[in-house]
Protein backbone atom coordinates (compact mmCIF):
# COMPACT_ATOMS: atom_id res chain seq x y z
CA UNK A 1 0.00 0.00 0.00
CA UNK A 2 1.31 3.44 -0.92
CA UNK A 3 2.37 5.51 2.05
CA UNK A 4 0.36 8.71 2.05
CA UNK A 5 1.32 11.81 3.93
CA UNK A 6 -0.80 14.81 4.79
CA UNK A 7 0.13 18.10 3.22
CA UNK A 8 3.05 19.47 5.21
CA UNK A 9 1.89 21.74 8.01
CA UNK A 10 2.52 25.40 7.30
CA UNK A 11 2.67 28.28 9.71
CA UNK A 12 -0.65 30.02 9.55
CA UNK A 13 -1.87 33.28 10.94
CA UNK A 14 -4.36 33.72 13.75
CA UNK A 15 -6.91 35.01 11.19
CA UNK A 16 -6.55 31.74 9.30
CA UNK A 17 -6.79 29.81 12.58
CA UNK A 18 -10.24 31.36 13.19
CA UNK A 19 -11.40 29.95 9.84
CA UNK A 20 -10.00 26.51 10.63
CA UNK A 21 -11.69 26.53 14.07
CA UNK A 22 -15.03 27.61 12.56
CA UNK A 23 -14.81 24.66 10.16
CA UNK A 24 -14.06 22.26 13.03
CA UNK A 25 -17.00 23.74 14.96
CA UNK A 26 -19.43 23.09 12.09
CA UNK A 27 -18.12 19.56 11.74
CA UNK A 28 -19.42 18.47 15.13
CA UNK A 29 -22.71 18.79 17.00
CA UNK A 30 -21.26 17.54 20.27
CA UNK A 31 -21.45 20.28 22.90
CA UNK A 32 -18.27 19.20 24.66
CA UNK A 33 -16.25 19.39 21.43
CA UNK A 34 -17.86 22.70 20.52
CA UNK A 35 -16.94 24.11 23.94
CA UNK A 36 -13.29 23.11 23.42
CA UNK A 37 -13.26 24.72 19.98
CA UNK A 38 -14.95 27.88 21.26
CA UNK A 39 -12.34 28.12 24.04
CA UNK A 40 -9.53 27.96 21.51
CA UNK A 41 -11.38 30.46 19.31
CA UNK A 42 -11.63 32.86 22.26
CA UNK A 43 -7.87 32.54 22.90
CA UNK A 44 -7.17 33.29 19.26
CA UNK A 45 -9.44 36.36 19.37
CA UNK A 46 -7.60 37.46 22.52
CA UNK A 47 -4.22 37.13 20.75
CA UNK A 48 -5.48 39.08 17.73
CA UNK A 49 -6.76 41.90 19.93
CA UNK A 50 -3.57 41.98 21.98
CA UNK A 51 -1.52 42.04 18.78
CA UNK A 52 -3.09 45.39 17.90
CA UNK A 53 -3.11 44.64 14.17
CA UNK A 54 -6.57 43.16 13.70
CA UNK A 55 -8.03 45.31 10.93
CA UNK A 56 -10.50 42.97 9.22
CA UNK A 57 -13.53 41.31 10.75
CA UNK A 58 -13.48 37.56 10.03
CA UNK A 59 -15.66 36.44 7.11
CA UNK A 60 -19.06 35.16 8.28
CA UNK A 61 -17.92 31.60 7.48
CA UNK A 62 -14.93 32.14 9.77
CA UNK A 63 -17.14 33.11 12.72
CA UNK A 64 -18.93 30.94 15.27
CA UNK A 65 -22.64 31.51 15.95
CA UNK A 66 -23.12 34.59 18.15
CA UNK A 67 -23.97 32.51 21.20
CA UNK A 68 -20.56 30.84 20.97
CA UNK A 69 -18.49 33.92 20.19
CA UNK A 70 -16.33 35.38 22.95
CA UNK A 71 -17.68 38.67 24.37
CA UNK A 72 -14.34 40.30 23.51
CA UNK A 73 -15.17 39.91 19.81
CA UNK A 74 -18.27 42.11 20.10
CA UNK A 75 -16.55 44.61 22.35
CA UNK A 76 -13.66 44.95 19.91
CA UNK A 77 -15.68 45.18 16.69
CA UNK A 78 -18.95 46.73 17.83
CA UNK A 79 -17.84 48.55 20.94
CA UNK A 80 -20.57 46.86 22.95
CA UNK A 81 -21.62 43.45 24.26
CA UNK A 82 -23.54 41.03 22.04
CA UNK A 83 -27.32 41.44 22.01
CA UNK A 84 -29.44 38.40 22.76
CA UNK B 1 -12.76 20.38 -34.53
CA UNK B 2 -15.43 21.96 -32.28
CA UNK B 3 -15.23 25.65 -31.46
CA UNK B 4 -14.12 26.82 -28.01
CA UNK B 5 -16.71 28.46 -25.79
CA UNK B 6 -15.91 30.65 -22.82
CA UNK B 7 -17.29 30.46 -19.31
CA UNK B 8 -16.35 33.28 -16.95
CA UNK B 9 -16.00 32.79 -13.21
CA UNK B 10 -16.57 36.09 -11.40
CA UNK B 11 -15.82 36.76 -7.75
CA UNK B 12 -15.17 39.39 -5.16
CA UNK B 13 -13.84 39.21 -1.65
CA UNK B 14 -16.16 40.78 0.91
CA UNK B 15 -15.68 44.14 2.58
CA UNK B 16 -14.80 43.26 6.14
CA UNK B 17 -13.28 46.56 7.07
CA UNK B 18 -14.13 47.56 10.60
CA UNK B 19 -16.78 50.17 9.79
CA UNK B 20 -18.77 48.23 7.16
CA UNK B 21 -18.51 44.90 8.98
CA UNK B 22 -19.60 46.48 12.25
CA UNK B 23 -22.58 48.21 10.61
CA UNK B 24 -23.90 45.01 9.00
CA UNK B 25 -23.30 43.01 12.17
CA UNK B 26 -25.18 45.65 14.18
CA UNK B 27 -28.06 45.71 11.68
CA UNK B 28 -28.32 41.91 11.85
CA UNK B 29 -28.55 42.23 15.63
CA UNK B 30 -31.22 44.91 15.26
CA UNK B 31 -33.21 42.61 12.98
CA UNK B 32 -33.87 40.36 15.94
CA UNK B 33 -36.25 43.16 16.98
CA UNK B 34 -37.28 44.58 13.61
CA UNK B 35 -35.65 45.71 10.38
CA UNK B 36 -32.35 44.24 9.24
CA UNK B 37 -29.77 44.98 6.57
CA UNK B 38 -30.53 44.45 2.88
CA UNK B 39 -29.49 41.01 1.60
CA UNK B 40 -27.16 42.78 -0.84
CA UNK B 41 -25.15 44.24 2.04
CA UNK B 42 -24.69 40.77 3.52
CA UNK B 43 -23.23 39.60 0.20
CA UNK B 44 -20.94 42.63 0.06
CA UNK B 45 -19.73 41.66 3.54
CA UNK B 46 -19.33 37.95 2.82
CA UNK B 47 -18.01 38.05 -0.76
CA UNK B 48 -19.52 36.08 -3.63
CA UNK B 49 -18.79 33.93 -6.68
CA UNK B 50 -20.84 33.72 -9.86
CA UNK B 51 -20.64 32.41 -13.39
CA UNK B 52 -21.38 33.86 -16.80
CA UNK B 53 -21.76 32.17 -20.16
CA UNK B 54 -22.44 35.35 -22.17
CA UNK B 55 -19.25 37.29 -21.68
CA UNK B 56 -20.22 38.82 -18.36
CA UNK B 57 -23.55 40.36 -19.42
CA UNK B 58 -25.43 38.03 -17.07
CA UNK B 59 -23.88 36.55 -13.94
CA UNK B 60 -25.61 33.74 -12.07
CA UNK B 61 -24.91 32.92 -8.45
CA UNK B 62 -25.88 30.26 -5.93
CA UNK B 63 -27.37 31.31 -2.60
CA UNK B 64 -29.34 29.89 0.29
CA UNK B 65 -33.06 30.34 -0.25
CA UNK B 66 -33.98 32.61 2.64
CA UNK B 67 -37.70 32.77 1.86
CA UNK B 68 -39.49 33.35 5.15
CA UNK B 69 -36.31 33.38 7.20
CA UNK B 70 -34.93 36.60 8.70
CA UNK B 71 -31.38 37.20 7.51
CA UNK B 72 -29.91 37.13 11.01
CA UNK B 73 -31.41 33.68 11.56
CA UNK B 74 -30.06 32.46 8.22
CA UNK B 75 -26.56 33.73 9.02
CA UNK B 76 -26.62 32.18 12.49
CA UNK B 77 -27.84 28.89 11.03
CA UNK B 78 -25.06 28.86 8.45
CA UNK B 79 -22.44 29.56 11.12
CA UNK B 80 -23.92 26.70 13.13
CA UNK B 81 -23.40 24.32 10.19
CA UNK B 82 -27.02 24.11 9.07
CA UNK B 83 -27.99 23.65 5.43
CA UNK B 84 -30.64 25.53 3.47
CA UNK B 85 -32.22 24.87 0.07
CA UNK B 86 -30.12 26.39 -2.69
CA UNK B 87 -31.41 28.86 -5.25
CA UNK B 88 -29.78 30.25 -8.40
CA UNK B 89 -30.43 33.87 -9.32
CA UNK B 90 -29.33 36.41 -11.89
CA UNK B 91 -26.95 38.38 -9.70
CA UNK B 92 -25.45 40.71 -12.24
CA UNK B 93 -26.58 43.61 -10.05
CA UNK B 94 -24.73 42.19 -7.03
CA UNK B 95 -21.41 42.19 -8.89
CA UNK B 96 -22.07 45.70 -10.21
CA UNK B 97 -22.83 46.84 -6.69
CA UNK B 98 -19.59 45.28 -5.46
CA UNK B 99 -17.66 47.33 -8.01
CA UNK B 100 -19.53 50.49 -7.03
CA UNK B 101 -18.76 49.70 -3.39
CA UNK B 102 -15.06 49.74 -4.29
CA UNK B 103 -14.42 46.01 -4.13
CA UNK B 104 -12.17 44.37 -6.72
CA UNK B 105 -14.41 42.20 -8.91
CA UNK B 106 -12.14 39.56 -10.42
CA UNK B 107 -12.75 37.02 -13.13
CA UNK B 108 -11.05 34.26 -15.02
CA UNK B 109 -12.02 32.28 -18.09
CA UNK B 110 -12.61 28.58 -18.50
CA UNK B 111 -12.60 27.54 -22.15
CA UNK B 112 -14.34 24.35 -23.26
CA UNK B 113 -15.11 22.69 -26.56
CA UNK B 114 -18.68 23.34 -27.63
CA UNK B 115 -20.21 19.95 -26.66
CA UNK B 116 -18.81 20.24 -23.11
CA UNK B 117 -19.99 23.83 -22.93
CA UNK B 118 -23.50 22.78 -23.93
CA UNK B 119 -23.48 20.17 -21.18
CA UNK B 120 -22.47 22.83 -18.68
CA UNK B 121 -25.09 25.25 -20.02
CA UNK B 122 -27.72 22.54 -19.64
CA UNK B 123 -26.77 21.91 -16.03
CA UNK B 124 -26.78 25.66 -15.32
CA UNK B 125 -30.23 26.06 -16.92
CA UNK B 126 -31.51 23.16 -14.82
CA UNK B 127 -30.15 24.76 -11.68
CA UNK B 128 -31.82 28.06 -12.56
CA UNK B 129 -35.16 26.25 -12.69
CA UNK B 130 -34.65 24.45 -9.38
CA UNK B 131 -31.36 23.74 -7.71
CA UNK B 132 -30.74 20.18 -6.61
CA UNK B 133 -28.16 21.30 -4.05
CA UNK B 134 -28.37 22.62 -0.53
CA UNK B 135 -26.31 25.60 0.59
CA UNK B 136 -24.03 25.54 3.59
CA UNK B 137 -20.82 27.04 4.89
CA UNK B 138 -17.64 24.96 4.47
CA UNK B 139 -17.68 21.78 6.57
CA UNK B 140 -21.34 22.31 7.42
CA UNK B 141 -24.26 20.13 6.38
CA UNK B 142 -24.90 21.83 3.03
CA UNK B 143 -23.75 20.34 -0.27
CA UNK B 144 -21.81 23.42 -1.34
CA UNK B 145 -21.57 27.20 -1.23
CA UNK B 146 -21.41 29.70 -4.08
CA UNK B 147 -17.85 28.67 -5.00
CA UNK B 148 -18.04 24.90 -4.63
CA UNK B 149 -21.41 24.91 -6.43
CA UNK B 150 -19.42 25.56 -9.62
CA UNK B 151 -17.59 22.29 -9.05
CA UNK B 152 -20.95 20.53 -8.64
CA UNK B 153 -21.81 21.78 -12.12
CA UNK B 154 -18.65 20.16 -13.43
CA UNK B 155 -16.76 23.40 -13.98
CA UNK B 156 -13.02 22.88 -13.50
CA UNK B 157 -11.53 25.60 -11.31
CA UNK B 158 -7.92 24.38 -11.30
CA UNK B 159 -5.58 24.56 -14.28
CA UNK B 160 -4.11 21.14 -13.58
CA UNK B 161 -0.60 22.40 -12.86
CA UNK B 162 0.74 20.31 -9.98
CA UNK B 163 2.48 23.35 -8.51
CA UNK B 164 -0.85 25.17 -8.34
CA UNK B 165 -2.59 22.23 -6.68
CA UNK B 166 0.13 21.27 -4.22
CA UNK B 167 0.65 24.86 -3.07
CA UNK B 168 -2.98 25.52 -2.09
CA UNK B 169 -2.67 26.91 1.44
CA UNK B 170 -6.18 25.84 2.34
CA UNK B 171 -5.35 22.15 2.00
CA UNK B 172 -2.71 22.44 4.69
CA UNK B 173 -4.88 24.60 6.93
CA UNK B 174 -8.07 22.53 6.46
CA UNK B 175 -6.74 19.04 5.67
CA UNK B 176 -10.24 17.53 5.72
CA UNK B 177 -13.39 19.00 4.19
CA UNK B 178 -16.96 17.69 4.17
CA UNK B 179 -19.65 18.49 1.59
CA UNK B 180 -23.08 17.37 2.72
CA UNK B 181 -24.61 15.76 5.78
CA UNK B 182 -23.06 12.43 6.74
CA UNK B 183 -21.82 10.61 9.85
Amino acid sequence: MTAMHPFPPIPFTDDERLGALAMLFRDTRRDSERHDIAREYAWTVHRLIQGGLWYEMPAPEDQLPDDWMPPAFFEYWLGRPSRP
Amino acid sequence: MPSCETIQVVLFRGDRSGAFGARIKSELDEQKNGLGPPALDCLLLAGHTGVSTDGGKTIYGFNPDATGIPLWELMEGLKNGDSFPGIVNDETAVFSAAGIHGLAVMSFKVLMPNPRFQEFQGRLDGERQASQYTYGYPNGDGDCNCTTWLERLGLPLLSGRMDEFSSLRGISIYPSRRFGECV
